[in-house]
């Protein structure tokens, strides 16, 4: 058994589009580095949960955790390789995830800021 | 072509506005997703890694030029502009969004087409030879057969929920381009005594965790019996097949656990339990399908084309294409001929609208707008005049569809893999992507000769890994991709399950072994051996050594 990452955080699929998404601290967003980290396995259970009510509130489906380490400019990075492909939203074979990149469901205040940068 | 009648019609729409209305449901939160899950399963709806995936079903592998246009249509409208072939017939499209799929239904059913039974636990999308009706080697058109068989699987009230999933393949030709012994059940069109037709019957056959050869059930089923024949062989699985444990609830292990004898002992008497009825309407049902299938009128040619002749001499290219790309038909002066969806570091399968209208064009041009999509994730024109290889070729040429690699090392057969699939341990396409750039010489490429390779980006096998003549199977080891290789498989008649070679290569090690795998077999054939007879000549040992020798 791998051993539980320290960090985590929260992925699904927007029920309506399809595409991923992960939880942060204003709802659900296409961009990873935003969203909310747990550093505890209570934290981890807690974000899970906020997941589910917006699963039970039919805006996303398939609600899991993913496990994460601190990039060096401190944004969250899957760990597994699966999950590296999913937070870039495209075949890893295409050549620009900005420009397919979907939206932010729920656009906050800074706009397009949350974009991946690259 | 077969045309939906009224029922069809009727069938298809109604199941179109029961899924808008289940949709419109889920939306505003009536059903949740454990409700609505088989009921977009049922509808060919999967949510895979990044996005939702549309399957539609082509029956029997056919489709009309205006059907395949329609397809390129909804690739532009609802989708990314493409779509993906698959190994059963299919066609997926990658990023439909669960709003707009009612309208794809829609869309699809205006040309006679839809999604139903491309998931769940029922007879699937029924396949066939994607020569079927033209191949020089076949004896008689398999796809009346394949209709009936879909008419009779759509919604089947006894058979919609099976241990497991169950798929038909079948073919009217010598030569198996259907897969027929890896199929729950494999039909093979034979002529009887006093030259009655019927079909030879395959069990048990199946790829996946547990690849398994199908065993011939009967010898022998006339093609008015075939119907009863099969629905005894689905109420012995649907009776007994295990439902405790997903693993082994495939007919195949049914079969393998009771015993061939057993099986057929069951079927047999199941068989005879199910009255033949003179005043069914089976018969009645599959002359007038059989109807649909009529030959068409073949204009009586030479078997040879001076043009293409001509043609061929002024073009090494085009002479290439039409040596490797074209295929015999049964009609003098008419060929079939394959276009290639593997181009040089393309994905194997895909093709965009653009390249849907510029088939479809093809077809209504050439090919008396009719077109194939086969086991190999290539599209095929089943009706083309030698004589207008050449303006097709060209045609082709322009809209970059024109690679000359019909079962050679370039036409590899690749699973979607992680790139799309939410089940996937590994990737496969960029490991298809390398072998196509590796190995693009065309002079190289026929040198090395007919030959196989497979790839599945997990051990559910969509990508036929253990039939690849070279299989490879995308795995997970300590957190990285890794790939298994295995040697020997084969598809055809002369089927046979890959074995497995030593000690899997990381992504960036895979073409390099299989380079030198094909570099020790250049050096050791003997004169117009193929891979697979060099193989089987030297043994399994000395081959899989090659993939390790370092140079
Ligand atoms: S073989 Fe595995 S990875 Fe490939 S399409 Fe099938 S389920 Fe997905």
């Amino acid at each position: 058994m791998a051993k539980r990452a320290e960090l985590q955080i929260v992925t699904a699929n927007h029920l309506l589009e399809g595409h991923s998404v992960f939880l942060g601290e204003d709802g659900w967003t296409a961009d990873h580095h935003a969203a909310r980290i747990a550093a505890t396995p209570e934290e981890s259970a807690e974000l899970e949960a906020l997941g589910r009510v917006d699963e039970a509130g039919n805006i996303v489906v398939g609600v899991y955790l993913v496990d994460v380490a601190l990039d060096a400019s401190g944004d969250p990075e899957p760990i597994h390789y699966r999950e590296k492909m999913r937070v870039r939203a495209i075949p890893s074979f295409w050549p620009d995830p900005v420009k397919a990149r979907p939206q932010s469901l729920r656009p906050r205040g800074d706009g397009e800021a949350h974009h991946v940068s690259l | 072509m077969y045309r939906y009648d009224e029922f069809d019609t009727q069938f298809v729409r109604e199941r179109v506005s029961q899924f808008r209305g289940q949709v419109e449901r889920r939306l505003t939160g009536a059903l949740n997703e454990d409700e609505f899950r088989p009921l977009r399963l049922m509808n060919g709806l999967y949510l895979q890694l990044h996005a939702y995936m549309l399957r539609v079903a082509i029956p029997y592998g056919t489709l009309s030029a205006h059907q395949m246009r329609q397809l390129g249509a909804i690739a532009d409208k609802y989708d990314r502009g493409y779509g993906h072939f698959t190994t059963r017939q299919n066609i997926q499209f990658n990023w439909p969004k669960l709003k707009d799929v009612p309208d794809i239904l829609d869309d699809l059913a205006d040309v006679e087409m839809h999604a139903i039974q491309t998931s769940g636990n029922c007879i699937r999308n029924v396949t066939a030879d994607p020569y079927a009706g033209v191949a020089a080697d076949e004896i008689a058109d398999p796809r009346p057969t394949g209709e009936l068989l879909r008419q009779w699987s759509s919604n089947h009230p006894e058979f919609s929920f099976l241990p497991r999933k169950f798929k038909i393949a079948l073919t009217g030709a010598r030569a198996d381009r259907a897969v027929i012994k890896f199929h729950d059940i494999g039909l093979r069109l034979v002529e009887g005594e006093g030259g009655q037709l019927g079909y030879e019957v395959w069990a048990g056959g199946g790829l996946g965790r547990t690849p398994m050869i199908g065993i011939k059930v009967r010898d022998f089923v006339p093609t008015a019996d075939l119907l009863r024949y099969v629905e005894a062989i689905m109420r012995v699985y649907n009776a007994e097949g295990r439902r405790d444990n997903k693993y082994k609830a495939r007919i195949k292990i049914l079969i393998h656990e009771k015993g061939g004898e057993d099986f057929r002992a069951e079927v047999e008497q199941e068989f005879a339990r199910i009255a033949h009825d003179p005043a069914a309407p089976v018969e009645k049902e599959l002359a007038r399908i059989q109807a649909f299938f009529a030959p068409p009128a073949y204009e009586a040619l030479p078997a040879e084309s001076e043009a293409l002749a001509k043609a061929k001499l002024a073009n090494p290219n085009f002479a290439r294409w039409v040596r490797v790309n074209t295929r015999a038909h049964k009609a003098p002066g008419y060929t079939i001929a394959v276009i290639s969806l593997k181009p040089k570091g393309g994905v194997p399968g895909d093709a965009t609208g653009d390249e849907m209208r510029v088939m479809a064009d093809a077809a209504d041009a050439y090919s008396m707008s009719e077109l194939r999509v086969s086991a190999e994730q290539n599209i095929v024109l089943p009706n083309v005049k030698a004589s207008d290889l050449f303006a097709l070729w060209q045609m082709l040429d322009r809209a970059g569809l024109a690679s000359s690699n019909a079962e050679l090392i370039s036409d590899v057969v690749s699973c979607p893999g992680m790139d799309y699939c939410a089940l996937a341990t590994a990737r496969s396409i960029p490991i298809a992507q390398e072998i196509t750039e590796r190995f693009a010489e065309p002079v190289l490429q026929e040198q090395i000769g007919p030959i196989r390779i497979k790839i599945s980006g997990c051990i559910n096998a969509c990508g036929h890994h253990h039939v690849g003549d070279i299989g490879i199977l995308g795995l997970e080891k300590t957190g990285a991709e890794a790939y298994q290789i295995t040697l020997g498989g084969d598809p055809t008649e002369s089927a046979a399950i890959g074995e497995r070679s030593g000690p899997g290569f990381p992504a960036e090690g895979v073409v390099d072994a299989i380079e030198r795998l094909i570099h020790f077999y250049l050096g050791r054939r003997e004169d117009g051996e193929t891979f697979k007879q060099t193989y089987h000549r030297l043994g399994h040992s000395v081959m899989k050594d090659a993939l390790y020798a370092s140079h």
